[in-house]
């Protein structure tokens, strides 16, 4: 090797340490080459190789160690500025990592446990011309769609239901019927046991159950349940397997799974409840798949005009469609934790720099003590970089208690939620866009220090003055941007959520408590037992004390369950299939409307005189008389129903006796529907509610409320028991919590930017003393010179406010789904908005003018610069 | 007299390190002469590489333990002992004394070894 080579080799070494001894050890080298020989000198090219590379290694993690504990005293030094910093970074790092990791938690992964979750699809029914979308399926269309399926390797169809699994203490849970390709739409194969078969969903077969993992765990413990029965609505059930652990479905509260029985010979076509998923095979798209299914829709609605007509298939990405809700909120939060990232960072670098100024004369020390401009900007990258992973730190706990507001929100499923937990991989991501952080502020610094030489330390040009100002004027401008976004989109929530909670439902439920009872057809098979139970049920709430009065209905407000009915008015043209009026189906009974709160408004509420064999009448709402008796007296005119099927015996025409005070039935952010409130007498389902009034607080007869159930059936258990307050607290609480969420986002934006533009403007103030003082001192007053330094820090302030105000108006419209009665573009809250953070800004830059301007020229222009 | 450094951080050194102190200890010596010295001294059993040595060299610079002596030669820099790099060389001369007497009082070592 020769002595050309060996040089060569030194490059592996630190620049600095190279430029100290690189002639030395070449020097050496030679001197040891000339007198080795043998076996040494051949290897020698290899040796100091080995040596060199060694070196290298060891000497670069000298530096590093020692930069690092430089980085330590460094940052113990300026407390203030490690506190702010490491605070600011954390509010940054923290929700955008919170959001990276809901994306990848809960978009990038919709269904843990479902095999290529991309060839699924949901598949609706909708009827544009009645106004129905992704409306479920009758179960015969299912069937007629399944046998003429193609594009398809799957196709099934299941309903959420819930069902008492018994013993001695008999249990109401959640879960789900399925057909028996469900299992391979999903690709799902159960862990213990088996699937359902073809014979398991035939009419008459023995009852069979497949149990998720945590039910079985909590009902069987460690026992392997395949093989055991079952009580489940008083049926002796097989249960036939267990599925894999962390999979549930249709919902995270799905218990089980049992077949999904269907009778063509029972069955119609009008009742619609089935939700139906398919599994693309291979090379066909959700477009093709979509119009072969629409031409099959066409086939049927031939086949079965006055069912069908008008109806269409829509399919939807199952990954799109199980995060609908989430994909929104994510989208709110992500929007908030971007703008607070934004400020955050434009905070940061503006603190940076202002405090790189401060920190000028040590730079140059340490030039001139020797130290190489390489050798700095390492220290100073190693110093932001140490800053970043504090930040980081502290990130976790922000980026916890953000999942936690989540959670305590109610703003996604639970389950969703978990699955974003602080694990791995958004941690990777926060040490990703921490180190990113760290050395873009290094390298600012860095930059900095190195424009400062030794030369800049003594003396600074004006031109790097004004560089500087112009950089500290842009960031004020991004800083104000931001905060502007972010208040615009907190401040139209606001409205939203007081809006909403301005808004009644029409209930005057107060002090009403409500559950739900299902009835298995095995033991009430037919409508005379059903209302038996449930008139003797309403008898005993009666009795109990405390209540002041108690009402069944079909089903409670602000729940999923919605019944809907086709109707004609008898006297009017007949509409043509397919566009038949639709309205809200609503048994109750006679103690109904006083229990609730309902207004009547003409004629008479459902009396106890409306038996099964009496005359079939209803009671409709406001908005129905409105939308079909314009100008004309509704009550004593007659109503047509239409009947499931052909064979079926004629529907009911019942007469109109009166109209009462709309309700918002279904959460207080949905529109008032057209509603019909009928005999729950005449009309008693599997399952009803019931609604108790108690005398003061609803929660106190709450006890006394199983007892009086199982006096009539000691094998019903209640469900759902929730005060109606309550019920429409859930129905408003996403909205609340998330604008509550961008409520605190907002003020930690106003707060870190009134930090900022206070800072920026005292920094280029402070830096601007000498000038100002000169200007002062050749004359010009005091006042002037104040208004001088606010004119132009506001003017980047207004522009901030303008391109502020301009990009919340460009992304309002992610905020729109979210809002109630409130335009996305509301001009009060955007001019609200802008002029307030334009006052907070004069405020902020007011206070460093007057300060800069106050001490006496001659002074301020004795002092060393 | 002023407070000299406590030696005892720096102990114990590798033999490379003790080596070129000791090569250091009879008077300033540049590069090539110190490895010469160490593989004299050690019979050709301790032969340093450059880079090792200039690793060392940099260390003890740091550290303060040698000095660099002017020369109109920048390739042939000669290093002198400071007071504290004497004091640690002791420090660890003695250090290994210690050991040896403990190694005799359990019959490790019977004789004196020439080798």
């Amino acid at each position: 090797m020769t002595e050309h080579g060996y040089r060569w080799l030194l490059r592996l070494l630190p620049r600095s340490f190279r430029e100290e001894f690189a002639d030395e050890m070449t020097t050496v080298f030679a001197e040891q080459r000339r007198r080795m020989q043998g076996v040494r000198a051949v290897l020698l090219p290899w040796s100091a190789f080995a040596e060199i590379a060694a070196l290298s290694v060891r000497l670069r993690a000298d530096y590093w160690r020692h930069d690092l504990r430089h980085a330590v005293r460094s940052l113990r030094r300026q407390k203030t500025f490690t506190i702010a910093a490491v605070a600011t970074l954390a509010l940054a790092l923290g929700p955008m990592t919170a959001v990276l990791s809901l994306v990848k938690g809960v978009l990038l992964n919709p269904l843990p446990g479902a095999a290529d979750i991309d060839r699924i699809v949901y598949a609706w029914s909708e009827n544009p011309a009645r106004n129905r979308f992704e409306f479920p399926w009758s179960e015969l269309n299912f069937l007629d769609h399944r046998s003429r399926k193609i594009g398809l390797t799957a196709f099934g169809a299941f309903a959420s239901t819930s069902a008492t699994i018994g013993g001695d203490s008999p249990q109401q849970v959640e879960g789900a019927w399925m057909s028996e390709d469900m299992f391979d739409v999903l690709g799902v194969r159960v862990a213990r046991g088996r699937p359902f078969s073809k014979e398991d969903v035939q009419p008459g077969a023995a009852p069979t159950i497949i149990l998720s993992h945590r039910f079985a765990r909590a009902r069987f413990g460690q026992a392997d349940p395949v093989g055991h029965t079952l009580m489940v609505d008083g049926r002796p059930t097989a249960v036939i397997g267990v599925l894999p652990e962390g999979f549930e479905f249709p919902a995270s509260y799905g218990n089980f799974w049992q077949p999904l029985v269907i009778d063509p010979a029972e069955s119609t076509r009008s009742q619609t409840y089935l939700r139906t998923m398919g599994r693309l095979a291979p090379g066909a798209t959700l477009e093709t798949v979509e119009r072969q299914m629409n031409v099959v829709a066409e086939d049927l609605q031939r086949e079965y005009p006055q069912a069908n007509a008008g109806y269409r298939v829509k399919l939807n990405p199952a990954s799109v469609q199980l995060t609908r809700n989430a994909r929104r909120i994510i989208t709110v939060v992500g929007f908030a934790a971007g703008a607070i990232f934004l400020l955050a960072c434009t905070n940061i670098a503006s603190l940076v720099l202002v405090r790189t100024a401060a920190r000028q004369a040590e730079f140059s020390v340490r030039t001139a003590l020797g130290a190489s401009a390489a050798r700095l900007s390492r220290q100073l990258i190693v110093e932001h970089l140490l800053l970043a992973v504090l930040a980081a730190l502290a990130a976790i706990g922000v980026m916890e208690g953000l999942r936690r507001l989540l959670l305590l929100g109610n703003l996604m499923p639970a389950d969703q939620i978990q699955r974003a937990s602080v694990g791995a991989s958004p941690v990777l991501m926060l040490i990703g866009l921490t180190m990113i952080t760290g050395m873009t502020l290094g390298w600012i610094v860095s930059r900095r220090a190195a424009q400062s030489g030794l030369a800049a330390a003594t003396q600074r040009t004006a031109t790097q003055t004004r560089t500087g100002t112009r950089l500290r004027h842009a960031l004020v401008a991004l800083e104000v941007g931001a905060a502007v976004m972010l208040l615009f989109a907190a401040g139209l929530l606001l409205q939203s959520a007081s809006r909403l909670l301005a808004t009644g439902t029409g209930f005057d439920a107060d002090n009403v408590i409500t559950f739900q009872v299902t009835l298995p057809m095995d033991r009430y098979d037919g409508p005379a037992k059903r209302l038996r139970f449930v008139e003797a049920v309403v008898d005993r709430l009666q009795n109990v004390p405390g209540v002041s009065a108690a009402a069944s209905g079909a089903y409670g407000p602000m729940g999923s369950m919605r019944a809907t009915r086709r109707f004609a008015i008898v006297g009017k043209p007949v509409p043509p299939p397919g566009s038949e009026p639709i309205a809200i189906d609503l048994p109750a009974s006679p103690t109904y409307a006083q229990v609730m709160g309902l207004r009547l408004l003409e004629g008479r509420w459902i009396s106890e005189h409306d038996r099964p064999d009496s005359p079939p009448v209803v009671v409709i709402s406001e908005s129905f008389a409105r939308q079909h008796f314009a100008g004309e007296r509704a009550v004593g005119k007659r109503l047509q129903y239409y009947s499931g099927s052909p064979t079926a015996p004629p529907a009911p025409s019942p007469e109109i006796v009166g109209i009462v005070s709309d309700v918002r039935q279904f959460g207080v952010a949905e529109r008032e529907a057209p509603q019909m409130y009928v005999p729950h007498a005449q009309r008693v389902w599997g399952f009803s509610s019931f609604f108790v009034r108690a005398h003061g607080d609803p929660r106190s007869v709450l006890a006394s409320l199983p007892a009086a159930v199982h006096a009539v059936d000691r094998d019903r258990p209640l469900e759902r028991v929730r005060t109606i307050g309550e019920l429409i607290d859930n129905s408003t609480a996403d909205r609340r919590a998330l604008s509550g969420l961008l409520l605190v986002a907002a003020v930690v934006a106003l707060l870190i930017s009134t930090i900022g533009v206070y800072g920026v403007t005292a920094s280029t103030t402070a830096s601007r003393r000498r000038e100002l003082a000169i200007r002062a001192a050749i004359g010009a007053d005091r006042r002037t010179l104040v208004r001088l330094v606010i004119t132009q820090a506001m003017v980047a302030a207004a522009a901030g406010v303008v391109a502020g105000l301009g990009g919340a108006l460009t992304v309002s419209s992610v905020l729109e789904s979210v809002l109630f009665e409130v335009d996305a573009r509301d001009p009060w809250t955007s001019g609200l908005v802008g002029l307030g953070l334009l006052a907070i800004c004069l405020i902020a830059t007011y206070l460093p003018a007057r300060k800069a301007v106050s001490g006496s020229p001659a002074v301020t222009l004795n002092e060393p610069a | 007299m002023t407070s000299r450094r406590d030696p005892t951080p720096f102990l114990p050194l590798t033999a490379a390190a003790f080596h070129v102190l000791l090569a250091l200890a009879d008077g300033p010596k540049h590069g090539y002469s110190i490895l010469k010295d160490v593989e004299e001294r050690t019979g050709g059993d301790v032969r340093l590489s450059t880079g090792t040595l200039y690793g060392l060299i940099k260390r003890f610079l740091d550290d303060e333990l040698i000095v660099e002596m002017s020369s109109d030669d920048q390739r042939r820099r000669p290093y002198k002992l400071t007071a504290l790099g004497r004091d640690v060389a002791e420090a660890e001369a003695a250090r290994l004394e210690k050991m040896v007497r403990a190694a005799r009082g359990v019959h490790l070592l019977s004789r004196t070894r020439t080798s």
